[in-house]
């Protein structure tokens, strides 16, 4: 990086440090520390809510997802709007009126002391381990592209952050949100005109998306069937987009405590509803642009010399082991290539203006073909990669390589800057979600002791603090995920969240199931299920392929039925009115 | 009475929120659709 580049990145990093500092004057007690006194307005929500879900990963995944496997990834997100729906219409009321700090304490009201316990503690390992991913994709990408010492990078992209997350709790986390936002959609919509900008004179915006549409990535919808029927372990498609990402957006806004902490700050129910259903409007669209976004250095990358794979440092170890001889020849064909496709696609722009459907057709099938070979030859680099024991996913690489060899000195710098900030919102809220649970759902219920408002905020500030470290370790240790990274984050949640939100769901629903014993065991034998059937997609033996997004409905649906057929067998423990349903 | 800090802004109940939202993302699938046909 030049001069310019750093000094861009250490003023956007202090900035954001400071006003952190700046707004983290709070009230002394957990009201102030976990609900900022119930005092944020809807469009603060709206940006908590997003600067929540949306890390580092999100900005450097999704346009190397559409790089490679085009836009379709937008599906995923579909079952958003739907969940915040039903968020505003059936859990933000009930949340407000037995004014919880926790998600899980509303399921001991409801249920009992042990089903609080094991939501929270299914929370707390899912959260902890995930915020640990989170600190790790986005540092192992820079130390790769930079040369960057891998732990240091740790500590800065998890370190930073908690200097005002454990000194200003969920105020601080908010208004930080609030900054980096601004910083993220400026740079992401500078490097989104510059990519355009620099495609050659004759090739205008619609140009690049008939390009890119022809080569496949402008996959928006896509249906998951094939003349073999639906394809159960296809991952991204309009059936598992609604449906999956209902289930998973559901758990995720309704019973995570990450998100569920950034509306419980609003000032009523109103500002919390507002905050999730403008959510629900812009997620969707705005994923969408950052998608188009890949299919724009995609398109760029077809007139640049574009690398056969991305990530430099496996290029490098591959380069001094046994494939070296077939690397070099496939690089050479590689590029022999991408100068035919240079002229192919000219040709095609100047026909797609001028030339008839027939001429335009055959152009396109040319290059469909061209780029058949291209992607055979990165196939055939991934799996001598693979074969050398290294990670062979660079689409976390992708947009970044663009972003650090095309775009002016000043701006690098932003992106890199962009990259932790989007990393700090979302690592910020998950370890004030996590000291909360921590606080209010183990420490303060098992602790014999009476503990006063300010030594609450104190110990509070220290489990703010814990879970940073916890996660800065996790960090360290997690090496060669293999996956593409966002979606080894969300497969981990899904092996946990279907199961919490079919307890709420049961809570929420099913008034007639008032025992305890039944919703726990039920929760149990449906995470016994959901580990039992992603163990079994993972074994090559038994031939069996399911998309992770299918494990959320299995997880919830699970524990619903799980409980259905429990509850003829256990003692209803209370009146029914005696039932603690929020009314 | 209901508590008019409770009260949706722009219309008069939730459920026409509700309805908003659904609509628009209906209204978006159906966009990505034609851009999806257009384009690939």
């Amino acid at each position: 990086m030049r001069a310019i580049d750093w000094l861009v990145l250490i003023v956007t990093l202090a900035a954001v440090i400071i006003y952190g500092v700046y707004r983290s004057k709070t009230t002394r007690n957990l009201d102030g520390y976990f609900l900022s006194n119930r005092s944020m307005s809807w469009s603060l929500i709206l940006l908590s809510i997003m600067g929540t879900q949306a890390s580092a990963i999100t900005f450097l995944s999704a346009p190397g997802q559409a790089y490679t496997d085009g836009m379709r990834f937008v599906q995923y997100y579909f079952g958003i709007p739907i969940a915040m729906v039903v968020i505003s219409a059936v859990f933000v009321p009930i949340f407000y009126r037995i004014k919880v700090y926790t998600a899980y304490e509303f399921l001991e009201q409801r249920f009992d002391s042990k089903t609080r316990v094991l939501t929270s503690f299914l929370f707390l390992l899912s959260r902890g381990l995930s915020t640990g991913i989170s600190v790790f994709a986005p540092s192992i990408i820079l130390s790769s592209l930079f040369g960057w010492n891998i732990y240091s990078t740790n500590i800065f992209m998890g370190g930073l952050l908690i200097i005002y997350t454990m000194g200003g709790g969920a105020k601080a986390v908010a208004y930080t949100q609030q900054l980096q936002l601004i910083i993220i959609f400026v740079g992401m919509f500078l490097a989104a005109y510059l990519v355009v900008h620099m495609l050659p004179a004759h090739v205008g915006f619609t140009d690049a998306l008939q390009v890119s549409g022809k080569l496949g990535k402008l996959n928006v919808i896509t249906t998951g069937f094939s003349d073999k029927g639906f394809n159960w372990s296809d991952q991204y498609n309009i059936f598992s987009g609604i449906i999956g990402g209902f289930f998973l957006a559901l758990s995720y806004f309704g019973t995570d405590q990450s998100q569920v902490g950034r509306y419980l700050t609003a000032h009523s129910v109103r500002e919390s509803r507002m905050g999730l259903l403008m959510n629900g409007l812009v997620k969707v669209p705005m994923q969408f642009l950052i998608l188009l976004i890949g299919t724009m250095v995609f398109t760029f990358y077809l007139f640049y010399k574009a690398p056969v794979f991305f990530n430099s440092t496996q290029l490098t170890k591959l380069e001094t082991g046994t494939y070296k001889d077939s690397l070099a020849a496939a690089r050479d064909a590689y590029e022999r290539l991408g100068r035919e496709k240079q002229v192919q696609v000219s040709a095609f722009t100047s026909l797609a203006d001028t030339g008839s459907k027939t001429a335009v057709a055959g152009k396109a099938e040319e290059l469909r073909a061209l780029q058949k070979s291209s992607d055979s030859i990165r196939a055939k680099v991934k799996s001598w990669i693979k074969a050398s024991g290294g990670d062979d996913n660079d689409t976390n690489y992708i947009f970044l390589n663009f972003v650090v060899t095309y775009l002016p000195a000043g701006l690098v710098g932003l992106l890199i800057a962009i990259i932790f900030l989007a990393s700090w919102g979302s690592i910020a809220a998950a370890l004030n979600s996590l000291a909360s649970s921590t606080m209010v759902d183990f420490h303060r219920k098992f602790s014999k002791k009476e503990i006063r408002p300010g030594s609450e905020y104190r110990i509070s500030k220290w489990y703010t603090l814990a879970w940073g470290l916890f996660c800065i370790v996790v960090a360290m240790f997690t090496y060669n995920i293999g996956n593409s990274l966002i979606e080894a984050v969300n497969i981990l949640g899904s092996l946990f969240y279907g199961v919490i939100l079919g307890v709420f769901l049961v809570a929420f629903f099913l008034r007639k199931i008032r025992n305890g014993n039944t919703v726990f065991i039920a929760a149990l034998l449906a995470e016994m299920l959901v580990l039992s059937v992603f163990m079994a997609t993972q074994q090559p033996s038994l031939h069996f392929k399911l998309g992770f997004l299918w494990l959320n409905p299995i997880g919830a649906l699970g524990v619903v039925l799980f409980s259905l057929m429990i509850h003829p067998f256990a003692k209803d423990p209370r009146p029914a009115g005696e039932v603690v349903n929020g009314k | 009475m209901k508590d008019q800090k409770d009260k949706p802004p722009l219309f008069s109940t939730w459920t026409n929120w509700y309805g908003l939202v659904i609509g628009f993302l209906v209204a978006l699938i159906l966009l990505f659709y034609l851009f999806t046909k257009t384009f690939a």
